[in-house]
């Protein structure tokens, strides 16, 4: 909601063009983060009518799938990689997941420690964490058993199984110091 | 030997002359330890002394020189010729302020908005003097040290188009300032700042029944003025001549104000801070 300003007699106001997101590289840049957010809308509701066509037998389904191979499609496709891409990028600028290791950015401990603080975060990163250590420990149970070591089932599953528990509880306490 | 000039194109606006600002080139002698404001000076000085401008400290502190320097906000103190070589350097006022005269704004609304985010320790009870100083240990002076170094400059203003675009936005500066004592460990006025910041929290307490402070609210709340305006754009931590990140202070304030609402959503006896 625009607030009309109270402007003074005498004063120049000036008016920020529309344009204003061309005048320098950041500025451009960030047009571009927001604009990628349409593209994966735009791939989300193609998936939607795909998913759409499911229940409504393999002859439409296929039709679609079909639809999505004309050339039009196949470029809309490859830009919307691309914008999801940089959208991506700019999530872990954002978050410092990858962005501060990898020295891409700086995160001071002060700020970091100020994030990492909020509960929500905590949450996020409760969850970020500890869910991955069961797919870790399951998928690693059996490449263990795959590798033929079937006759241990028992204590790999428990010793998988356990150290994402483990795993669970560390990062429980981890975020508990924070 | 001939001496070496630079040419700046400078914006004039005379108020009851000129409707637009329009520009004006004076070439000035180049010198490789000249900053933009030096030259500013030796127009005034030399060549037209009509023209206006702010500063007074030209060591980076006071934060009066501030300028557009080809299309970029900077201190003019701390932006060297030598940088703009050949030029010419084109020098405006700040973006997105009302412009007095020449390279003069206006600087009424975000004083306006400095002081409405009440940027001073508050305390619930102020402890007797004898009582001795509020301690803080380094840990603490380091959750808000960084937010503590603004000049008031106002550059993070220039560089702003969400303020350029809707001025009653309370603006990078006065929300990292206002974030800089909600962190100060010695501060307890949080909830004095709150409804400036995080427009969702004001909401909440017009909703409670016990609350009657809706008035008091209202001109937070019926300009979309707080953090939630924001969209990101992160250029006031680009341009902060004193490394402040004003962009993070906000997003940080947008979470604390998110967390505080849904907190309060859950447990509507007291889960806030």
């Amino acid at each position: 909601m625009t607030v009309p300003r109270v402007e003074r007699p005498g004063l120049y106001y000036p008016k920020l063009p529309a344009t204003w997101w061309l005048r320098n590289a950041n500025y451009f840049r960030f047009m571009l983060r927001e604009l990628s957010s349409v593209f994966i809308a735009l791939f989300l509701v193609v998936f939607l009518v795909q998913l759409h066509r499911l229940p409504q037998g393999p002859g439409a389904y296929a039709a679609y799938l079909d639809t999505l191979r004309a050339p039009g499609w196949i470029i809309f496709h490859v830009v919307a990689l691309a914008f999801a891409l940089y959208h991506s990028v700019t999530w872990f600028n954002l978050t410092g997941g990858l962005a501060v290791p990898l020295g891409w950015t700086s995160i001071s401990h002060a700020r970091m420690l100020a994030l990492a603080a909020q509960p929500l975060v905590k949450l996020y990163l409760f969850a970020l964490i500890a869910l991955p250590l069961y797919h870790w420990a399951h998928r690693f149970r059996f490449i263990l058993e795959d590798l033929g070591l079937r006759g241990l089932r028992t204590p790999i599953a428990l010793l998988s199984y356990g150290a994402a528990v483990l795993g669970t509880v560390a990062t429980l306490w981890v975020l508990w110091q924070i | 030997m001939t001496e070496e000039t630079m040419t700046l194109e400078v914006t004039r606006y005379r108020p009851g002359h000129d409707r637009e600002p329009r520009t004006e080139s004076f070439t000035v002698p180049y010198r490789k330890d000249w900053v933009v404001l030096d030259a500013l000076n030796h127009i005034k000085d030399r060549i037209d002394g009509t023209l206006s401008y702010r500063w007074s400290c030209r060591m980076g502190v006071c934060g009066s020189c501030g300028m557009m320097v080809n299309g970029v906000p900077k201190l003019t103190c701390a932006a060297f010729l030598r940088d703009y070589r050949p030029g010419p350097i084109r020098v405006g006022p700040l973006a997105n302020f009302p412009v007095i005269r020449d390279l003069v704004i206006a600087l009424d609304d975000f004083m306006e908005k400095l002081r409405r985010v009440k940027p001073w320790i508050i305390r619930a009870v102020e402890k007797p003097v004898a009582d001795g100083e509020y301690l803080q240990t380094p840990a603490q002076l380091d959750a808000y040290k960084q937010f503590s170094m603004c000049i008031n400059c106002m550059l993070c203003y220039a560089a702003c188009p969400v303020y350029g675009l809707e001025p009653a936005f309370v603006g990078p500066a006065a929300i990292a300032l206002a974030y800089r004592y909600n962190l100060d460990s010695r501060d307890e006025g949080y909830r004095l700042r709150e409804p400036v910041l995080a427009i969702a929290l004001a909401y909440r307490y017009n909703l409670d029944s016990r609350d009657e402070g809706y008035r008091l609210r209202e001109p937070v709340l019926s300009e979309a003025v707080g953090v939630w305006e924001c969209t990101f754009v992160g250029e006031c931590s680009v341009v902060c001549p004193k490394g402040v990140d004003p962009a993070a202070a906000i997003q940080r304030s947008k979470l604390a104000g998110a967390t505080d609402w849904l907190l309060s959503m859950i447990m509507p006896w007291g889960g806030r801070r």
